[in-house]
């Protein structure tokens, strides 16, 4: 069904149509009253001011739960649906380069004022600004920032960059501590995050989107190489800490099983599951 | 566009009013109902006149800004923790317009208005900023205090919904308010810009 037939019965059924009345009578003499009240700086309203937030987080203004956060397998998974579509058109305009078209299955290590890295650490800044970012990584556009704070709290961003775009990207809460030291060859998923993109393009709807993956591994761990449905994806790995992210064309599947082929310091491997599918 | 600039407040601020006082009024009649709407509308300008400090000079900018103010008037007046929350944004009845147009946009109005109420009110209000209250992107998002980025997420996750629920047709038993608002599934990754 196209969008603007929607949106079309949407203003059939508007409860405040346009009408031709005006004002009402009591208008002029609030504009009076109103005028005559006193101007101050600030306003004791708790609505913020336009632009008053940093350019950061879709928090709802609702009390919203924190994400789902599954510690008991160490695991956490949460999920998005991007759309990006403008006005009332039918057509929409998705970028014409997506993350996807240039991603690889092998990360190259950023530094830490890379461009990427320094717009998540931007962003995140208003989720606490003691988190530092102990895993930068890039595949194509798109940098993959892990960050942690004393605490071993752990918050993941990715920012997806283009030449006259405006940034893109997602961010997750901050996790909570871990609960245990691991073992040296062990590894503690934080993160699978699925982030999810559809627009409707004049060919119809189209869609990509993307699952990210972070967590700690153990000071033996050497190697990580993820099983997906992108193929084989190698996990950056760095100060303790793995982190990926993939390609998915649908999300039909919110809570994906994760597995992985790990090495470690002396040479062997083994396959472990880093989230159980529900 | 811009709001009419000049060294004397009140006139700025006379000409905000007359150009955007209606569209307030629809806007906190969609969310409120009629009865009360002017007081708040009042209440909203008020605010704004005492904050005349921060009116953007972009006439759009300064109709959303208004809008967002009464949004936050709107939302004041709720109790305890609710005042956050989104504010569900009302339909007009389909039957009362059930006789116009051809049979099947009257059957569309049908779904669309039942299909409405199934949604969320986050995700009604994300669907009415664009379609209902003629808000850019940006400016929704300057409503919602969120970004233009967040905003999108939220607006197209929303036609989403809305169209699936239309296309094959609302669930027999309604979720219930508390249910509807504030999924994990829908608030845990943070889209940025």
């Amino acid at each position: 069904m196209r969008t603007t037939t929607l949106e079309n019965a949407l203003r059939d059924l508007d409860s405040a149509p346009p009408t031709t009345d005006g004002r009402p009578a009591r208008a002029d003499a609030d504009l009076r009253r109103i005028l005559a009240a006193p101007r101050d700086s600030g306003g004791d309203t708790d609505h913020p001011p336009v632009g008053a937030r940093p350019a950061v987080g879709a928090r709802p203004l609702g009390a919203r739960p924190r994400h789902a956060r599954w510690r008991g397998g160490l695991v956490a998974v949460t999920a998005a649906t991007l759309v990006v579509m403008t006005g009332v058109v039918a057509v929409d305009i998705l970028r014409p380069t997506t993350a996807s078209a240039t991603w690889t299955p092998v990360g190259e290590a950023v530094p830490v004022d890379a461009p990427g890295a320094q717009q998540c650490e931007r962003w995140w800044q208003v989720e606490s600004s003691e988190v530092r970012p102990v895993l930068q990584e890039r595949r194509g556009d798109t940098t993959l920032v892990l960050g942690a704070d004393s605490d071993g709290r752990e918050l993941l961003c990715t920012a997806t960059l283009r030449d006259g775009q405006e940034p893109i990207g997602g961010m997750t809460s901050l996790s909570e501590p871990p609960s245990a030291q691991l073992a040296p060859d062990g590894i503690s998923t934080t993160f699978v995050d699925i982030s999810f993109e559809e627009a409707m393009l004049q060919n119809g709807w189209q869609a990509e989107g993307s699952t990210a993956i972070a967590g700690d591994v153990g000071e033996d761990v050497t190697r990580m190489v993820l099983s997906t449905d992108a193929g084989p994806v190698e996990a950056s790995l760095a100060e303790g800490r793995f982190a990926a992210w993939w390609p998915i064309e649908d999300d039909s599947d919110p809570h994906p099983v994760v597995s992985a082929t790990v090495t470690t310091a002396d040479g062997s491997t083994r396959h472990v599951t880093l989230r159980e599918g529900d | 566009m811009s709001t009419p600039q000049g060294p004397d407040p009140e006139q700025r601020f006379t000409a905000l009013f007359d150009g955007a006082y209606v569209d307030v009024l629809r806007f906190v009649r969609r969310r409120h109902g009629v009865e009360g709407a002017e007081d708040v509308v009042a209440e909203a300008f008020l605010v704004a006149w005492r904050r005349f400090e921060d009116l953007p000079e972009d006439l759009g900018d300064a109709r959303a800004w208004l809008f967002g103010i009464a949004r936050g008037t709107l939302a004041n007046s709720r109790r305890g923790d609710r005042r956050r929350d989104a504010l569900g944004v009302r339909l007009a009845d389909h039957g009362a317009r059930a006789g116009q147009g051809n049979a099947d946009a009257v059957t569309l109005r049908l779904d669309v208005g039942r299909s409405w109420r199934h949604l969320s009110a986050l995700e009604q209000e994300a669907i009415a900023l664009t379609v209902l209250d003629g808000l850019t992107s940006a400016q929704a998002a300057r409503v919602l205090g969120i970004t233009p980025v967040a905003y999108r997420l939220r607006l197209s996750r929303a036609r989403r919904r809305l169209r699936r629920l239309v296309e094959d047709g609302p669930p027999p038993i309604p979720r219930t308010a508390a249910d509807r608002i504030a999924r994990p599934a829908d608030t845990a990754w943070e889209a940025t810009s």
